[in-house]
C-alpha cells in the first residue's frame, strides 16, 4: 500500500452492526483490533474548472459542509488534503480567492486562472474506524462511506509512521472474495446520474473528419462544434466566472470567421456571405473586455518590470481599469443577450444543420472517393477542401512573411500574425485529415511564431489602453502625479517590449518559412 | 514553521505535560504539528504508545544516516505527529559534540521539515548541556515551567540572562508559574504579584492537579479525556498566549 492508501468497494451488508460488513470485519478482525468511531453525514459540493483540469490531472476537489463546518477537501480518495474552512465560500470562486493555504498552493498549478465551479452534489454518511496494533496504537484510519448513488466504499489511510502495519490491513481486506479494489467517488456515480462526462467539453478539435467525407458537410459539423463551444461559453462570459470563458469564445468565433474566410466557397451560396458580417459583430462586440483581460492578467509581471517607478503608484490605474471593466462587461453582457446574437446563433444553426448530409456525410458525387475535384460549387469533399485550404493558407503566409522587416509598418506584423492564425485554424480544424507526423512540426513551429507575433500585437494593445485611459485619469481624482509617472514608463516599457517582439517575429518567420515547412506543407496536402 | 521547546535545567517541573497538551493543542487549531521527545526516559513516545526507537539511534539521526522524516510516526491524534525518543538520546551530547557545527545539528536536523508542520515542540531533558544549546539556537520560543519558588525565580534569571549573552539566533523566553497549589501562601504570592511585573513571566498558571495523572491511563492530552477540568482551561490558555507569537516576550529577548 502506498502512502495514499488503499480504497474499495464494499459489498453491500444489511443493516448489520459491524460497519465494515460481515466478511470484511472478520478479516481485519482476525489480526487486528478495531475501534468504532463517529459517524457523520457530509454534504459535498464536487467541483472542477470547466474544462475539467483537475479531473485531467487525477484529482478531485469536494467542498464539504457538515456539522456546521465548512472544508475544502482535494482526493483521490485516501491520501486526500483538507483544508478547513473559517467562513462559507461561494461557487464558482477562483483559486486565488480561496483561503490560503497548502491545498491552495496544490490547485494553484493544476486550475490556473480557471473557476472552480459545481459539477455535482452529493450527501453521504462516513464511519470512521480506527484499526490498532498490539500495543493498542492506531496504525491505519479506515472510512466507509455510503450514499444512496453508489455501494459503500472503504477507504484506509496510514497512520505516518505504520506503512507496514497497513499494507497488511489491505492484503487482508483485498483478500476478501467480494471485494472490488480501486478507488471510485460519489462524484463518478453523481455525473453519471447527471449524464456529464468528465472532459466532455473537449472542442472542435476533437471533430473527427473522414477524407471521403462531402465538404459542405465536414465543414458543417466543424462550424456546429464551434458553436456548441461558443454558446457552451456564455452563461461563463456573462457571469464572468473567470476570463477563459470570453477568451475560449472569442477563439471560437475566430474560428468561425476563418472558416468562413478560407473555405466559405464549400458551403451553399451565399451563406458565407450572409453570416460573415454577423460573426465579425460579435467578434468586434468581445473585443474591449478582452483587451482589458489581458492587461490586468499581465499587469502584476508589467509592474514588476517597472524600473523608476514603484509598482503601488499604478494601483489607481488598476482600479480605474476595473472599474472600466465592469462598464465594458455591461456592454458585452447587453451584446450577448441581445435578440441579435440570439437570432445568429439559432439562424446559425439552423442552416448548419440543414448542410449535414443524411447518409453519415458521405459525398454525394461518385466517382474516386479520394480525389481531389474541385467543381464549382467547391472542392467534392473534405480531403480536398483540407489540401486546397491548408496550401493556400500556407502560400499566404509565406507571401505576406517575405515582405516583413524589422522596421516594417505595425500594419504587416498584424497582418502577418491574421495570416499565421488561419493557418493555424486550418491545420487543427482540418486535423485529423492531415498526417499527425507533418501536422504536428508545423503546428509546434507555428506556435512559437505566433506567440512572438501575439507579443508584438498585445504590446501594442495594451500600450493603446493605457494611453487612452491616462486621459481618463486625468479627470480623475485619484490620479497622482507618481501613477501618470508609472504610466508614463509603462508606456515606454511596452513600446521596447513591442519593439523586441518584432525582432524576434522576423527571426522566427525566417526559421517558420524554410523549405522544410514547405515540403511538410506538400506533404499534408498530398491526395494519394 | 514555529519551534516552541519546553525548557527547564531541572527535572519534574512540568516540561513533558506541558509539550504534550500545547502540542496537542497546536494541533487541534489545525497546525500540522510535531512533536519531538528528546528525552531518552521517552515520557511523551511511550504516553502515545509509540516505541520509543530510532533507526540507528542518535548518531544516524545526527548524521542523516536516519532522516527526521522517516523517522517520525503519526500520533492517535490527527494533525500530531511524534519524532519518538530513543535510548541513545543519553549519548546525544557527544553526538552532537562529534559533529561538525555542533550547535546547529538540531536546527539544520528539523529545516528540511518545515514545509510539512506548521508547528514544532522540543520536550527536553532537563539539563545544561550541549543538547540545550542546540535547543537555544533552534527554538523560537523557550517555555519554562517554573514551581513557585523564590529559588526557581533566581534560575529563571540566570537562564535568561544567559540567553540574553549568547549570540543571536536567540529565542524568546517565557516562563509560567506550574503546579500552583492556591493553598500554599507563597504560590498565591507569587503567582498573584509578579506577572506583569517581571518580564518573560507569562499571567497564566498551571494548576497543581490530579488530573494529570490520567494522561498515563488514557494515554491522551488532558483536553481530550477532561475537556472541562481547570487544568485543560489553563493549558488552553497557555497555548493562547504563546502562540500569538512574542508579546511581553520581546523586551526580555531578542533585541536584548
Ligand atoms: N499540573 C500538574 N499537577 C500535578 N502534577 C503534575 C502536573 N504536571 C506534571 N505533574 C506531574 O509531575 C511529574 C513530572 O512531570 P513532567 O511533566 O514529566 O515533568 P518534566 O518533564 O519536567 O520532568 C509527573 O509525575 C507528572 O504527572
Ligand atoms: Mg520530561
Amino acid at each position: 500500500m502506498s502512502e495514499t492508501g488503499f480504497e474499495c468497494a464494499l459489498p453491500e451488508v444489511a443493516a448489520d452492526d459491524d460497519p465494515l460488513g460481515g466478511a470484511v470485519g472478520a478479516a481485519v478482525r482476525s489480526r487486528f483490533h478495531v475501534t468504532d468511531g463517529p459517524v457523520r453525514t457530509v454534504d459535498r459540493v464536487w467541483l472542477d474548472t470547466f474544462d475539467w483540469r483537475l479531473h485531467a490531472a487525477g484529482l478531485r476537489l469536494a467542498y464539504t459542509v457538515g456539522d456546521g463546518a465548512h472544508s475544502l477537501v482535494l482526493g483521490p480518495g485516501a491520501g486526500e488534503s483538507v483544508q478547513r474552512l473559517s467562513a462559507p465560500v461561494h461557487w464558482p470562486s477562483l483559486v486565488e480567492d480561496l483561503p490560503e493555504g497548502p491545498l491552495r498552493e496544490r490547485l494553484r498549478p493544476v486550475a490556473g486562472i480557471r473557476a472552480l465551479l459545481p459539477i455535482a452534489d452529493t450527501r453521504s454518511t462516513i464511519h470512521e474506524l480506527r484499526i490498532l496494533n498490539a500495543e493498542e496504537k492506531t496504525v491505519v484510519r479506515a472510512r466507509v462511506e455510503r450514499s444512496a448513488s453508489s455501494p459503500p466504499r472503504l477507504s484506509l489511510v496510514p497512520v505516518r509512521g505504520y506503512a507496514r502495519q497497513a499494507e497488511r490491513v489491505a492484503t487482508l481486506v483485498a483478500a476478501v472474495p467480494e471485494v472490488a479494489p480501486g478507488s471510485g467517488s460519489d462524484l463518478d456515480a453523481a455525473l453519471a446520474t447527471a449524464g456529464r462526462r468528465p472532459g466532455g467539453e473537449a472542442g472542435p478539435t476533437a471533430i473527427q473528419l473522414r477524407p471521403g467525407q462531402g465538404s459542405a458537410d465536414a465543414l458543417a459539423r466543424l462550424l456546429l462544434g464551434l458553436l456548441d463551444v461558443v454558446e457552451a461559453n456564455v452563461p461563463g462570459t456573462i457571469a464572468d466566472w473567470d476570463t477563459e470563458f470570453l477568451h475560449d469564445l472569442r477563439v471560437a468565433v475566430r474560428r468561425t470567421r476563418s472558416a468562413l474566410k478560407l473555405a466559405g466557397d464549400a458551403l451553399p451560396e451565399g451563406v458565407a456571405k450572409r453570416f460573415a458580417p454577423e460573426f465579425k459583430w460579435l467578434g468586434d462586440l468581445t473585443t474591449p473586455m478582452r483587451d482589458l483581460d489581458t492587461l490586468l492578467l499581465d499587469f502584476d509581471q508589467l509592474t514588476g518590470e517597472l524600473v523608476e517607478a514603484d509598482a503601488a503608484d499604478l494601483d489607481a490605474f488598476r482600479a480605474h481599469l476595473q472599474r472600466h471593466r465592469a462598464g465594458e462587461r455591461r456592454r458585452l453582457v447587453r451584446g450577448l443577450r441581445s435578440a441579435r446574437f440570439g437570432k445568429l446563433a439559432r439562424a446559425w444553426r439552423a442552416e448548419l444543420t440543414e448542410m449535414l448530409s443524411p447518409s453519415a456525410g458521405e459525398a454525394p458525387e461518385s466517382g474516386p472517393a479520394n480525389a481531389e475535384i474541385t467543381s464549382d460549387d467547391g472542392p467534392a469533399n473534405a480531403a480536398a477542401l483540407a489540401a486546397t485550404r491548408l496550401r493556400r493558407a500556407w502560400r499566404r503566409v509565406v507571401r505576406l512573411g517575405a515582405s516583413i522587416a524589422v522596421d516594417a509598418p505595425p500594419q504587416t506584423l498584424h497582418d502577418l500574425r491574421k495570416r499565421c492564425k488561419e493557418l493555424r485554424y486550418v491545420l487543427e480544424l482540418f486535423g485529423s485529415l492531415y498526417p499527425a507526423g507533418a501536422r504536428r512540426p508545423l503546428v509546434k513551429e507555428l506556435k512559437v511564431l505566433q506567440d512572438c507575433l501575439g507579443a508584438f500585437q498585445d504590446a501594442e494593445v495594451h500600450r493603446d489602453v493605457v494611453r487612452l485611459h491616462a486621459v481618463a485619469m486625468m479627470d480623475a481624482p485619484a490620479a497622482s502625479a507618481a501613477t501618470m509617472l508609472a504610466m508614463g514608463e509603462l508606456v515606454a516599457r511596452l513600446g521596447r517590449r513591442q519593439r523586441r517582439a518584432a525582432r524576434e517575429s522576423v527571426t522566427r518567420f525566417e526559421r517558420f518559412a524554410t523549405p522544410r515547412n514547405e515540403r511538410r506543407i506538400a506533404i499534408a496536402t498530398e491526395t494519394p | 514553521m514555529r519551534i516552541f521547546a519546553t525548557y527547564s535545567i531541572k527535572g519534574g517541573t512540568g516540561k513533558t505535560s506541558t509539550a504534550v497538551n500545547l502540542a496537542y493543542l497546536a494541533s487541534r487549531a489545525g497546525d500540522r504539528t510535531l512533536l519531538w521527545d528528546l528525552d531518552p526516559q521517552a515520557a511523551a513516545t511511550f504516553l502515545f504508545r509509540i516505541k520509543p526507537r530510532v533507526k540507528g539511534g542518535a548518531k544516524a539521526l545526527v548524521n542523516r544516516a536516519t532522516s527526521a522524516a522517516d523517522a517520525i510516526k503519526g500520533t492517535d491524534f490527527e494533525g500530531l505527529d511524534l519524532l519518538p525518543a530513543d535510548f541513545t538520546y543519553r549519548n546525544l551530547d557527544l553526538v552532537f559534540d562529534r559533529a561538525k557545527r555542533s550547535r546547529e545539528r538540531l536546527g539544520r536536523l528539523l529545516a528540511p521539515l518545515a514545509g510539512e508542520y506548521d508547528t514544532v515542540v522540543l520536550d527536553c531533558p532537563p539539563s545544561v548541556s550541549l543538547v540545550s544549546e542546540n535547543v537555544l539556537r533552534a527554538a523560537n520560543t523557550l517555555v519554562v515551567p517554573l514551581i513557585p519558588t523564590t529559588l526557581s525565580l533566581r534560575t529563571f534569571d540566570q537562564l535568561t540572562e544567559f540567553v540574553q549573552r549568547s549570540e543571536p539566533p536567540r529565542p524568546a523566553v517565557v516562563a509560567f508559574f506550574s503546579m500552583v497549589d492556591r493553598r500554599k501562601r507563597l504560590h498565591r504570592d507569587l503567582v498573584e504579584g509578579l506577572p506583569g511585573r517581571r518580564t518573560g513571566i507569562l499571567p497564566v498558571s498551571v494548576p497543581a492537579a490530579a488530573v494529570v495523572e490520567r494522561m498515563a491511563v488514557e494515554r491522551a492530552p488532558v483536553p481530550v479525556f477532561a475537556a472541562r477540568s481547570p487544568l485543560a482551561r489553563s493549558y488552553e490558555s497557555l497555548w493562547e498566549t504563546i502562540s500569538q507569537g512574542p508579546p511581553a516576550v520581546s523586551e526580555c529577548s531578542l533585541e536584548g
